[in-house]
């Protein structure tokens, strides 16, 4: 089950996530590197290729500088933010399956906390009202005047449609914050470690209708970084080599333009794009099924992203993630599709989705806190509102 | 906090334009004068069929709601003393989206699927919005 992609994943590494660590973005990444090399048995000198955000802070060749990385045959970035979250790792795969580069590192980095977050740094967390400031422009404009003006006023615009076209109800996505919350207590690199009910979902305050505060991603700082070499060469490291078995990524607009993304998204079943027709794809070239995967990464800004990837990916039926989720199916350890088992982004850390990489790697080893019995087969994708894609990884059998 | 209402300060002429129609109290959108599709946000060219050529059509200002949130704090300045407070993304009869604001229900009345009527709105002296009405209340 090695699937049509000759890469794999040999390391993983993170820094401890939390609030005002008071430490620059490069400090995370070089520690979140360092780690994720130790843990595959390489030096950074290996790394030959570097893939990450297009809005990442830190830049290539200040990692070639801090790390002591000789040579770097590979640049690359994905679009968006959370919408690459797996898309970097596919990557990263592309680039060693092909011999672009033969050792490649996919990292994000994030201090939510600088000062300059709350000011002019258009790309790196804070407000965003605090920083478009009254020069209404691009997307901008088309919202701001209105009071839409953050991801949760789009998300919650997004769930509400959901709402009307399926029946979901806002307690589906308190019922995935839950059980989000319930992973992350028993993980001991989560920043939430106590568990809610649904109840203290419903008295959680409101975002925006029906988005709670406990729906929402965590804000924090931290790193997270994985390294992709040749399969081939993966079986002589440190590690248990976990192919990846393929990877998709598809264009669609983004949640902050949302008169284009409601005039194409395949949410709600009226066009047949997007991440329904890369699902495809996506199992196609694994020559496997949904029904094969064991645990789920799915990158979520807000829990309502959960229900809408099962149901693109092929999950569920269209419509039917609300249920699904209400069924116990995302839970750990009965679900028959644990999803988010180390916490997500509402219980672990918010690393824009990367945090979720060597969650799934893990899974594969068989060192998960939260470990899926036997598990074989891992999906990750980057946030169901962006441009984004899918990784599929394996075991190597 | 008294802050000012967030006002649009384009860049492009196309977009400009959009909103210089809203200031004379008109809602107007692109048309591709060779196949005739609708579309906004305003755009140099037709997604359809590729033409350059467009025109500037009087919107019929008829649609639905065809997503709805009530906003809590903390968000825009502007908004922040509103709060809660109602947006929409609502669909015209032209296939287009607007974000919005409905002008004439509580925020928790605002149902996806109602249907609704433009107004132009000056909501500071000088500055005009598209927002909306509840197309049954006339």
């Amino acid at each position: 089950m090695n699937g049509s992609m000759r890469a794999a994943v040999v390391g993983i590494g993170q820094t401890a996530y939390a609030k005002d660590m008071a430490r620059t973005e490069l400090d995370l990444a070089c520690d979140a590197i360092r780690a994720a090399c130790d843990d595959a048995g390489l030096t950074v000198a290996a790394i030959d290729g570097v893939v990450s955000y297009h809005i990442e802070q830190v830049a290539e060749v200040d990692l070639m500088t801090a790390l002591g990385i000789p040579e770097l045959r590979l640049m690359a970035r994905t679009p968006s933010g959370g919408g690459g979250g797996a898309s970097i790792l596919g990557l990263a795969a592309l680039a060693v399956d092909q011999g672009a580069a033969e050792c490649v590192v996919a990292f994000r980095s994030r201090n939510r906390s600088k000062s300059a977050s709350y000011g002019s740094d258009p790309n790196q967390g804070g407000r965003p009202w605090a920083k478009a400031g009254d020069r209404l422009r691009g997307a901008l404009q088309w919202e701001h005047p209105f009071g839409v003006a953050s991801p949760a006023h789009e998300f919650a615009l997004i769930a509400s449609r959901h709402m009307h076209v399926y029946g979901t109800r806002a307690e589906h996505f308190g019922m995935q914050a839950v059980a989000q919350r319930f992973h992350a207590s028993r993980n001991p690199d989560a920043i939430m470690r106590s568990p809610i009910t649904l109840d203290d979902w419903r008295a959680s305050r409101p975002i925006a209708d029906p988005i709670r505060l406990f729906d929402c991603s965590l804000e924090n700082d931290g790193a997270a970084a994985v390294i992709v070499t040749s399969l081939a060469r993966a079986r002589d490291l440190r590690q248990p080599a976990v192919p990846v078995l393929s990877q998709v990524q598809y264009g669609a607009p983004i949640h902050t333009q949302p008169c284009d993304f409601f005039a194409t998204t395949a949410a709600f079943g009226e066009r047949d794009g997007g991440a329904v027709t890369a699902g495809r794809r996506l199992f196609t070239q694994a020559g496997i099924r949904p029904a094969d995967v064991d645990v789920a990464l799915i990158v979520d800004p807000f829990t309502v992203a959960v229900p809408l990837a099962l149901e693109q990916y092929g999950f569920c039926e269209l419509g039917a993630g609300g249920p699904f989720i209400e069924s116990g199916a995302t839970r750990w350890p009965d679900g028959a599709l644990p999803v988010n088992t180390h916490g997500g982004s509402n219980g672990e850390a918010f690393i824009h989705g990367v945090n979720h990489l060597p969650e799934a790697v893990r899974q594969l080893r068989g060192s998960a806190v939260n470990q899926v019995a036997d598990a074989e087969v891992a999906f990750i994708c980057g946030a169901i509102s962006d441009p984004s894609g899918a990784v599929l990884l394996g075991v190597d059998r | 906090m008294s802050a000012g209402h967030p006002r649009p300060d384009p860049i492009g002429a196309d977009d400009g334009r959009f909103w210089s129609y809203v200031a004379s109290g008109e809602l107007r959108i692109q048309r591709c004068v060779d196949c005739g599709a609708h579309r906004h946000p305003p755009r140099s060219l037709c997604a359809a069929c590729g033409s350059t050529a467009v025109e500037w059509v009087a919107a019929s200002g008829r649609g639905e709601v065809w997503a709805r949130t009530v906003i809590h704090p903390p968000t825009l300045p502007a908004f922040a003393s509103r709060t809660p407070y109602g947006a929409v993304v609502v669909r015209l009869e032209e296939g287009v989206f607007l974000v919005s604001n409905v002008v004439d229900r509580d925020p928790d009345d605002v149902a996806v699927g109602l249907p609704i009527t433009v107004v132009i709105t000056e909501v500071e002296p000088g500055f005009h919005l598209p927002l909306v009405r509840a197309a049954e209340d006339g």
